[in-house]
């Protein structure tokens, strides 16, 4: 391939992977947090993604599975960073995000974004990953399956537990006092 | 499956609107990628991702997996009777056969979650249908493992260091000094002559050996270099260096 196909071929990517960025960034990035990676690497993990997508894309072959591929990824990279940093280490960045007027609800954010966190400290990796996926991402049974390489009945599995768990907690913080959301 | 509560719905959907990105960092971050993935930036890392497939039915899947199942579809096969197949079938899709059995506690520690999963069959790299060459290591096991156990503090420094010398390197070769380059990738080579950056270090030292006017050499290695690794995704671009 000449160099000047080469670099049209790289422009072309270039320009596929600031579609997939525009709209699965807030995604990644929140994957990356998940799997470990500590919030002062974060960015420098989703620019690491983001260059693999770059080199790989004219190979990813569309199945719907978008966000199983990017994950797949995520994992990977995310397998190269430091861990064992504390997930709920938070830089608040969303709070700022949505409605900033309203008051209550950042405050409202704040809560859940401390509940959530600690909850999803206490999980076993498998089915954090499976939760995060599922109900904060909305990803579907199928697609889950295929970002972590594992069968469906397995995802029902972890899911199961993990929303049971998460019940759970939420009837506990209510029977101790009405102030909880 | 019953799903979350209205309740557990709400919290979670402002967990994730605080758990995002701010608009400002997201157009920074876009643009960084932007301008990286111009400029033909290489990933810091030799990751190959396949793309993800159609996940496997449970009960099939899981009977397939294990000798018995095997066995018993053998009989099947050979015409030891319907009522077989039937029972099979049946008792695999009781939920208790058809989820792993949960590790004991001794078994997680050395045997991740992710692994109760019998080793995928080897998937067929993208673009790599047409090779006759197995695609390089299989990349998948590796983020299972280190995920379950985090890096060790004896990997952690060499990696650390690898990734070091070869950004070192590619910076040297962004400013026009590939004589500096070679030295740093020769050191690197020395240094981690199996690093998870070995593919990485040789596509900028072939590059490095073009600029400092080493076309021969250059070509040589590239060569070298595209019979070992026919679905790198370096390939294109060590195709197209001293071209």
């Amino acid at each position: 391939m000449s160099e000047a196909a080469v670099r049209q071929d790289e422009s072309q990517a270039a320009l596929k992977v600031t579609q997939v960025f525009a709209e699965h960034a807030d995604f990644v990035w929140r994957s990356l947090r998940r799997l470990g990676v500590a919030a002062a690497d974060v960015d420098d993990a989703l620019q690491e993604v983001f260059l693999v997508v770059h080199r790989r894309i004219a190979q990813y072959e569309e199945r719907g599975l978008v966000r199983a591929w990017l994950f797949s990824i995520s994992r990977q990279v995310s397998s190269h960073y430091h861990r064992g940093v504390k997930r709920s280490e938070s830089r608040h960045r969303g709070l700022l995000v949505g409605s900033p007027s309203d008051p209550e609800e950042l405050v409202a954010r704040r809560e859940a974004e401390q509940l959530v966190s600690t909850f999803l400290e206490g999980l076993e990796e498998p089915q954090r990953l499976v939760f995060c996926l599922a109900d904060i991402e909305g990803l579907t049974a199928p697609e889950i399956a295929a970002a972590l390489d594992v069968n469906l009945n397995t995802v029902y599995g972890r899911l199961r537990q993990a929303r049971k768990r998460f019940e759970l907690l939420l009837a506990e913080r209510a029977a101790d006092g009405p102030e909880a959301t | 499956m019953k799903p979350p509560s209205s309740q557990a719905r709400l919290i979670l959907e402002r967990y994730k609107a605080a758990e995002s990105l701010r608009v400002d960092e997201k157009a920074r971050l876009g643009e960084a990628i932007r301008e990286r993935a111009l400029r033909g930036d290489l990933p810091r890392f030799d990751i190959q991702p396949t793309s993800p497939a159609v996940p496997r039915t449970g009960w099939a899947h899981q009977v397939w997996s294990s000798l018995a199942g095997k066995a018993g579809l053998a009989l099947v096969v050979l015409g030891a009777g319907a009522g077989v197949a039937y029972q099979l079938r049946k008792d695999a899709a009781a939920p208790g056969l058809i989820e792993p059995a949960p590790p004991t506690p001794g078994e997680r520690e050395v045997a991740p979650t992710f692994s109760t999963e019998p080793a995928p069959a080897p998937r067929a790299e993208p673009g790599a249908a047409t090779s006759n060459q197995p695609p390089p290591s299989p990349p998948r096991a590796k983020p299972e493992r280190q995920l379950a156990a985090p890096l060790t503090s004896a990997s952690e420094p060499t990696i650390d260091e690898e990734v070091k010398l070869v950004k070192a390197a590619q910076a040297a070769l962004q400013a026009g000094d590939a004589k500096r380059a070679l030295r740093l990738l020769d050191e690197d080579a020395a240094r981690f002559p199996s690093g998870k950056l070995t593919s990485v270090r040789q596509v900028a030292h072939m590059t490095a050996l073009c600029q400092a006017g080493q076309r021969e050499q250059a070509q040589q290695e590239a060569a070298s270099f595209l019979a070992k690794n026919p679905s790198s995704p370096f390939a294109d671009r060590v195709k197209a260096i001293c071209r």
